[in-house]
């Protein structure tokens, strides 16, 4: 069956149950499906889960495309270019010669050919069907096992080699779409007649991908293959057996890199002339500190999300140390990777909470100046979810540029006179009093109190809380209720892979109203959306569209 | 894993202790780690009326007709050494090997790298001027024709004949802010094996004027480069205990500027193509603040010549043939001009005064086990 197939029969379901009037028990009628693209980090888990981490990949993947402040929605919405697609081939390639080389065809093959010069169709039967299951993240139907055997019988006898006819099958099928995209299938619900749900395996990787960032492992795929996962109570046993693993901080982990934007630090640069200490191994130890700040707190302490904006605990490394102004020794042998540290920062210190740490003042900055617009921008949109406009194409940045003007020392003093454009002033109005209360941080995140000889004044306001410094600034996002608010409606849009809509409107309340009464504990949130309805609830609404393959017609 | 866990504890309580603790034996200290250090060669306008000193082609033409090779001879070897000075076919190596072993004693062929006094002193250019960074060491003013003024204090009687040897070699030779060829090429490939240097600074209140305490230590670590290539400021380094590279010597603070207020003597080890181990006698210290909390100044003293040589010398023939630095000849004036230390039985100087350029960017200095920490430069 084509990979268009299954979608087809997916949609047809739909449309036989599209009449049908959907009365979900929660307030969430259900999304469409989505045929998201594999991130690359999810790629990568499958590569190695598969055949093991000492798999070299080899090549380099297609940006991936970021949609309603998610790299995860915008999965859904991309397809595979020519370049792209050039790129799967060289890692495919790379990957099915290291899988069938003679070190390890002994482990990764389950079985031997009569001869290593011919092909064995039963051989290659067996490596197909149990690799095929765990790449597609479903069992492969007949006719494709019988394609994929086919391929691989045609290479071995064209080469006399069992082992090279693998190969070049392998290769194949790591470039095909149920590999390269997560296909979902949608069936009737057995527990709620008249409505619509993934199926046992897109409930699989559904959970997998949201919980671990990974494909899913032999006991979800044998879950979904007995029918558990058209269950409340089967998604309920294997949400909770994902949640405890600690698989769980690989899943949390890529989502707050999602959420966060990190993915920008790929192309983040820095004028080393006015930021020597802002080196190549800082930007990557940059994000690397807030995850595990995140990591620590939300899942290891299980403590409040909201106290990511306050705590003084974070982790170190020495290029993190030298670029805040902090002691931290590296204590690793030589040449190996600098050791992370725990690190408290002492009451009455600037730096509290991620809105301090190089991983936002940094990102969100000038290569060359601190930037409070982009800050408070960056803060509005990533941590309150909410939407700021682009600027105006002709407005003019003279003034905000002018870093150097003697009677416009600071960034506040810049920013207020380049306010008087009447067509700037209503987004600064809501942006800079945010971002100027981060002035203490420069663009590369050590800290300062004066620019250009002036003292710096960190003063402001977040949704009429006032605050004296960045300090205050993490306290007032703390108490925002936009915050915990923000977080629930991107954790269930990053689950389903798509943005939602105002029809989403009364679950993702109900969600944050449990949030809420949770603690607002990142474990529990988690396991609400794994286990709801909502997240495997299918609409019955506009299926066809967006069931629809992106780039269906490229390659 | 449980012994990472408890070792990720230990660190972040000793973290803990040193973000809430100054250090235990002073009210207020800074650390730094040296960025440049080298002898202080800033030329001076007309300060080598004879010229400077041959490079190597012309150096190695003197060597070949001493050596009684005919000029065709001379022409041809010449023509295997490359524009950089390196050997790029066997008459360069050729070449290499004669000017190397042009050393005599007792009629046989030695190495002159290893043997300067085998060769005659080819009587370097030597620098002259009114001007010379450094200090009065000897405290002499008048009777002494060879010393010179500081330019920055104006300070007279300066002993720094290290400046005279050196000056006329075009290696050596620049100004202020740039860092001479050679020694800026050695530090670049240095730093990043060698173990930094580090200075703390201690006393009541560093703000203001007043007594202090200097120390140099050597660091377990070497220095970190920025993103510019530079040595990068804030990092942290462990203190390496070993008594040989521990220097305390009292100083004060006076209009902001730090001087050390008695000689005191310095010793470091340090990469062999600097000088391992580091020795000056009777060192003085001076360094002003900059704007970006970095210090820079002058270390000065006698230091032994046989040391300066020998740093020079392990580069082998490579020092004349890349750098044009005629080995004997830096040998022979250094002996000639060597102005401290007398041998008890010959009365021969073996110490030559000098000057050092040093500057340093603030740093972290923790104590081995990260339990104790002098404050960064902030």
């Amino acid at each position: 069956m084509n990979p268009f197939a299954r979608l087809s029969i997916a949609c047809a379901a739909v449309g036989v149950l599209a009449s049908a009037a959907v009365a979900a028990k929660e307030p969430d009628p259900g999304g469409a499906l989505v045929m998201r693209r594999l991130t690359p980090e999810q790629y990568r888990e499958t590569i190695a889960d598969i055949f093991g981490r000492s798999i070299s990949l080899g090549g380099r993947f297609e940006p991936d495309k970021r949609v309603e402040g998610l790299m995860a929605v915008g999965t859904g919405q991309v397809n595979v270019t020519a370049s792209g697609l050039e790129q799967y081939d060289l890692m495919a390639r790379a990957i099915a010669a290291q899988v069938v080389s003679e070190p390890r065809r002994a482990t990764l093959i389950p079985c031997k050919p009569t001869s290593p010069d011919h092909a064995d169709d039963a051989c290659a039967r067996t490596f197909f069907r149990t690799a095929g299951r765990l790449l597609y993240r479903r069992p492969l139907e007949d006719a494709e096992l019988g394609a994929w055997v086919a391929v691989a019988s045609e290479a071995a006898r064209a080469t006399n080699d069992f082992y090279a006819g693998v190969g070049t099958s392998l290769a194949n099928m790591l470039v095909s779409l149920p590999f390269l995209f997560r296909q979902e299938v949608a069936i009737p619900d057995p527990e709620e007649p008249g409505t619509l749900r993934t199926d046992g395996y897109t409930t699989a990787s559904r959970l997998s991908f949201f919980l671990w960032n990974a494909p899913p492992d032999e006991d979800l795929l044998a879950a979904a293959e007995r029918g558990d996962l058209n269950t409340k109570k089967g998604i309920a046993r294997q949400a909770d057996r994902l949640l405890a693993s600690p698989r769980l901080e690989a899943g949390a982990r890529a989502f707050f890199a999602d959420m966060f934007r990190y993915s920008q630090f790929d192309g983040l640069s820095k004028d080393h002339q006015i930021y020597p200490k802002f080196t190549g191994q800082a930007a990557k130890d940059a994000p690397e500190q807030t995850l595990r700040t995140a990591i620590t707190l939300l899942l290891r302490d299980h403590g409040d999300y909201r106290d990511l904006f306050t705590t003084r605990k974070t982790y170190l490394t020495p290029t993190l140390g030298a670029l805040y102004g902090v002691p931290v020794p590296n204590l690793a042998s030589e040449g190996a990777p600098e050791l992370w540290v725990p690190y408290e920062y002492p009451e009455g210190d600037s730096h509290a909470g991620i809105l301090s740490q190089a991983s936002f003042v940094s990102l969100h900055s000038h290569a060359g100046r601190s930037s409070p617009t982009i800050r408070g921008k960056a803060l509005r949109e990533i941590m309150l979810c909410q939407k700021v406009p682009d600027p105006p194409g002709n407005v003019n940045f003279d003034i905000a540029d002018d870093t150097g003007n003697a009677e416009r020392k600071t960034a506040r003093a810049r920013l207020t006179a380049h306010r008087t454009d009447p067509t700037c002033a209503g987004c600064h109005k809501v942006l800079d009093p945010i971002g100027l209360a981060l002035e203490n941080f420069d663009s590369a995140a050590a800290l300062r109190t004066t620019e250009n000889g002036e003292a710096i004044d960190t003063s402001g306001e977040l949704d009429g809380i006032a605050f004296a410094d960045a300090v205050g600034l993490g306290k007032a996002v703390h108490d925002n209720p936009a915050t915990p608010s923000c977080l629930a409606k991107r954790l269930f849009s990053y689950a389903v892979g798509r943005s939602l809509g105002g029809s989403d409107a009364p679950w993702t309340k109900s969600l944050e109203q449990a949030f809420a009464a949770d603690g607002y504990r990142l474990p529990e949130l988690l396991r609400r959306i794994a286990t709801s309805e909502a997240m495997y609830r299918i609409s019955a609404v506009d299926q066809t569209a967006s069931a629809e393959p992106a780039g269906k017609d490229k390659p | 894993m449980l012994r990472m866990i408890r070792w990720c504890m230990a660190v972040a309580t000793a973290l803990a202790s040193l973000a809430a603790s100054p250090h235990a034996w002073a009210s207020q200290s800074r650390s730094y780690v040296v960025s440049w250090f080298f002898v202080a060669t800033y030329l001076q306008d007309d300060d080598c009326p004879d010229g400077t000193n041959p490079m190597a082609r012309e150096l190695y033409t003197r060597i070949l007709k001493d050596l009684n090779y005919t000029q065709a001879e001379v022409k041809h070897m010449l023509g295997g050494i490359a524009d950089d000075g390196a050997a790029k076919d066997s008459r360069g190596r050729t070449l290499r090997q004669i000017g190397t072993m042009r050393g005599r004693i007792d009629g046989q062929e030695v190495d002159v790298i290893v043997q300067p006094y085998a060769a005659p002193d080819p009587n370097v250019h030597l620098a002259q001027g009114r001007y010379a960074n450094g200090f009065n060491l000897d405290g002499k003013i008048q009777d002494d024709p060879q010393s010179s003024e500081d330019p920055d204090t104006h300070e007279r009687g300066v002993d720094n004949r290290l400046r005279q040897v050196m000056g006329c070699f075009d290696q050596f030779r620049t100004r202020l802010p740039d860092r001479p060829g050679h020694p800026a090429n050695e530090w670049d490939l240095s730093r990043d094996k060698m173990p930094a240097w580090l200075m703390t600074i201690t006393g009541e209140d560093l703000s203001k004027d007043g007594d202090v305490t200097v120390i140099f230590d050597r660091a377990y670590e070497p220095v970190r480069r920025d993103a510019s290539g530079e040595v990068m400021a804030d990092v942290t380094f462990r203190i390496d205990p070993d008594a040989r590279s521990h220097v305390k010597v009292p100083g004060k603070i006076v209009k902001g500027q730090l001087i050390t207020t008695q000689p005191f003597e310095f010793t470091m080890s340090g990469d062999p193509s600097i000088g391992a181990p580091f020795v000056i006698h009777q060192s003085r210290l001076r360094l002003d603040p900059q704007a970006d909390r970095a210090m820079k100044g002058y270390l000065g003293g006698f230091r032994p010549y046989h040391d300066i040589y020998f740093t020079f010398a392990t580069l082998g023939a490579g020092t004349e043939i890349t750098y044009s630095i005629d080995m004997p000849g830096l040998y022979h004036a250094m002996k000639r001009l060597a102005d401290y230390d007398p041998d008890p039985k010959t009365g021969e100087m073996r110490a030559i005064s000098s000057a050092y350029r040093i500057e340093l960017v603030p740093a972290f200095a923790v104590t081995r086990d990260a339990t104790q920490s002098m404050a960064s430069g902030r």
